[in-house]
């Protein structure tokens, strides 16, 4: 069926799929009245993204079907790559089986890209026991990701009481991340018990590849249980990563 | 003297660490043996073919066809698809009686017409007579290098003359003649059509393949790790159509005091290649063992690997054999290199001693990844533990639990 679709700003959609196209190589976008959405796991199962990008954010949303179209994610990342800041997205599919990806500026330059059958993930987000909440800017996290690859290859995040903590320890070398309200960096933090869990360093660096400096950054934890990582895009839409953890020791 | 053997490892001879010569290299020199060579500056003899493209000097590089004082069947000379199961002095022995005649080239131009004849030479896939004419007789001189096999005496080429005929086969006539088929293409239809690797990267070193304006001479050391990292790529591709293997693989296979360790274990593609040198190995001379590695997650990598071109040799056999079984993996592989191991012999040790290990069966088939750490600590001199904090994709097989277990879990906990 028949969509139509315009976002503003198309380099900050490229972003966008360029982070989840880090994680997985092909993706079922489901088109619908309310919004666009996607879910899918990457190849070793560690990581699921779930992308939902309600119709309120774009310009213009026409749907009048529901549809759901499998893009592979390195082509599509690629076309998108060639707009520019200030281009006008439009993505439309007509009766064909194509995606018709538009940059309007100062032309308008459309690509054709032929869709294919991609198995769409049936299950929703599970709804698991954290028992941390952590509210940090995005630029904390980044740069915490960035300290502590220089040491290993997992991290650890401990939320206590009033503070919260990332620590990653190589053969010789250590970093440690602290962080209090008093703290710009920390915005808001809730937890039930202390908890403590590491996650896989390559898969967070791929993660947070998106995130805006500025943008707040939602982690939800348990004791060696999955992080999910949440952050708005455009405030109403929102990217949620689940990843599951390392179990050392 | 004072060396930093992790340098050593990574440079192989490059010269990173600042001396005149290499150290490493100097002292394998001094321990063999150097062979008598005629002191004739004609020799008469059948190249099998061969022929040698320097780096040093970019783009002006030394560029010398070699031949055996040897008329005859000297195909052995310089075929390492066959050499894995001969004594290393027999291959040092082909390698040093090779006598090369040398020449300098602009790397731009591959088509001057010393360079034209130089390439039907190594088009050719039987050997070739030919008769150099040397400048002085051939100096005795022998380098080792990790990536290319040893090489033999050498002087300046006064000239070179082709008596015998150069047999082309059809395919590779066919990639050469067609100047707007991209390398890329040329490497893998000839690949397709079962035309050894080492015969492909002596070709591609001489200017064979691509578009016309594009053609040039590439130094044989980069050659092999290009038409290696070529194949890879186009492999990986090929293999992630398939479904994971089962359960975890272990393979194993010792020769030449090395010991070749595959794990595969059952879930898309990534790869890690490790390297543990002991010391008075041909990478270092310290006193420690050495671990170096690199790996790839499934969507590839954007660097060049650190660890060299043994990364790519050994993937490219790993790959081959996926390939068969029309299967995907992560493949960790791991070698150990030991006291004894003095002379690097080239890069194509690793590809052939991975191919031969993936001809055998596997030496442990599991569910259970315990058994692998129990069979490293069991096999290797390194130890299950060592290894496990060397490898980052085997700690993530072993520490990363999957998404799989929460989910069902989430489910259980929200039914009644």
């Amino acid at each position: 069926m028949p969509f139509e679709v315009v976002f503003d700003g198309a380099k900050d959609f490229a972003d966008l799929i360029a982070t989840a196209s880090n994680l997985i190589d092909e993706a079922a976008f489901k088109f619908t009245e309310e919004g666009i959405s996607m879910r899918a796991m990457d190849p070793s199962r560690v990581v699921l993204i779930d992308l939902n990008l309600p119709a309120s954010i774009f310009s213009k949303y026409e749907v009048e079907e529901e549809e759901t179209v499998g893009i592979n994610m390195d082509h599509f990342k690629k076309i998108l790559k060639r707009g520019k800041n200030k281009d006008t997205l439009i993505l439309r599919k007509g009766e064909e089986n194509f995606l018709e990806i538009t940059f309007e500026g100062t032309a308008k330059r459309t690509f054709k890209l032929p869709l294919i059958d991609v198995e769409a993930l049936e299950l929703d987000l599970p709804e698991l026991p954290f028992t941390a909440k952590v509210v940090l800017i995005g630029e904390v996290l980044k740069e915490a990701v960035k300290d502590a690859s220089l040491v290993s290859d997992a991290m650890k995040f401990i939320a206590r009481e009033n503070e919260f903590l990332m620590r990653a320890e190589g053969e010789t070398n250590e970093v440690e991340i602290k962080l209090t309200l008093e703290d710009e960096g920390l915005l808001d933090l809730e937890v039930d018990e202390e908890t403590q869990s590491a996650y896989g360093i390559s898969y967070l660096a791929d993660m947070i590849k998106g995130i805006g400096k500025a943008d707040e950054v939602i982690l939800r934890f348990g004791n060696e249980m999955p992080l999910q990582m949440e952050y708005p895009i455009r405030e109403e839409g929102r990217l949620v990563f689940l990843l599951a953890p390392r179990v050392e020791e | 003297m004072k060396l930093d053997p992790k340098l050593c490892i990574l440079c192989r001879g490059r010269g990173w660490c600042g001396l005149p010569y290499c150290p490493v290299l100097a002292r394998a020199k001094a321990t063999v043996k150097l062979r008598e060579i005629a002191s004739s500056k004609q020799v008469e003899g059948s190249t099998p073919p061969a022929v040698f493209v320097g780096r040093v000097g970019y783009p002006y590089v030394r560029v010398a066809p070699a031949a055996p004082p040897v008329v005859g069947d000297t195909r052995l000379y310089d075929l390492p698809e066959a050499w894995l199961r001969r004594r290393l002095e027999e291959i040092l022995e082909y390698r040093w009686s090779l006598i090369m005649g040398v020449t300098i080239a602009n790397v731009k131009k591959p088509h001057e017409k010393l360079l034209d004849e130089l390439r039907l030479l190594a088009m050719s896939s039987k050997p070739v007579d030919v008769e150099l004419v040397l400048k002085k007789p051939p100096r005795p001189l022998i380098t080792f290098a990790e990536h290319e096999p040893p090489l033999g005496p050498r002087s300046r080429m006064e000239k070179i003359k082709i008596t015998g005929n150069p047999s082309i086969p059809r395919p590779v006539e066919k990639v050469y003649d067609d100047t707007d088929l991209p390398a890329l293409e040329a490497v893998l239809s000839l690949y397709e059509k079962k035309i050894p690797v080492s015969y492909i990267q002596k070709m591609f070193s001489v200017g064979t393949f691509g578009i016309k304006k594009q053609r040039r001479l590439v130094p044989t050391r980069w050659s092999i790790t290009a038409v290696d990292s070529m194949l890879c790529r186009e492999l990986v591709k090929e293999i992630k159509n398939y479904n994971p293997i089962n359960e975890i693989m272990v393979f194993k296979y010792r020769i030449h005091e090395n010991l070749f360790i595959a794990i595969l274990h059952p879930s898309k593609w990534s790869y890690e290649w490790m390297e543990a040198w002991w010391p008075s190995t041909s990478w270092n001379p310290g006193k420690e063992v050495v671990v170096e590695g690199d790996w790839e997650g499934y969507f590839g990598r954007t660097t060049y690997p650190g660890i060299g071109g043994c990364y790519y040799a050994s993937m490219l056999a790993t790959l081959e054999y996926l390939r068969k079984i029309k299967r995907q993996a992560t493949t960790i592989l791991l070698r150990e290199i030991y006291p004894g191991f003095n002379i690097p012999i080239g890069v194509w040790f690793v590809r052939e001693s991975v191919r031969a290990m993936f001809r055998t069966k596997p030496v442990l088939r599991t569910d259970d990844i315990k058994e692998v750490l129990d069979l490293l600590e069991r096999e290797t001199r390194l130890g299950g533990e060592k290894w496990l904090s060397s490898s980052v994709l085997l700690r993530r097989v072993m520490f990363t639990k999957t998404l799989d277990e929460f989910l069902s879990f989430a489910k259980l906990g929200k039914s009644p």
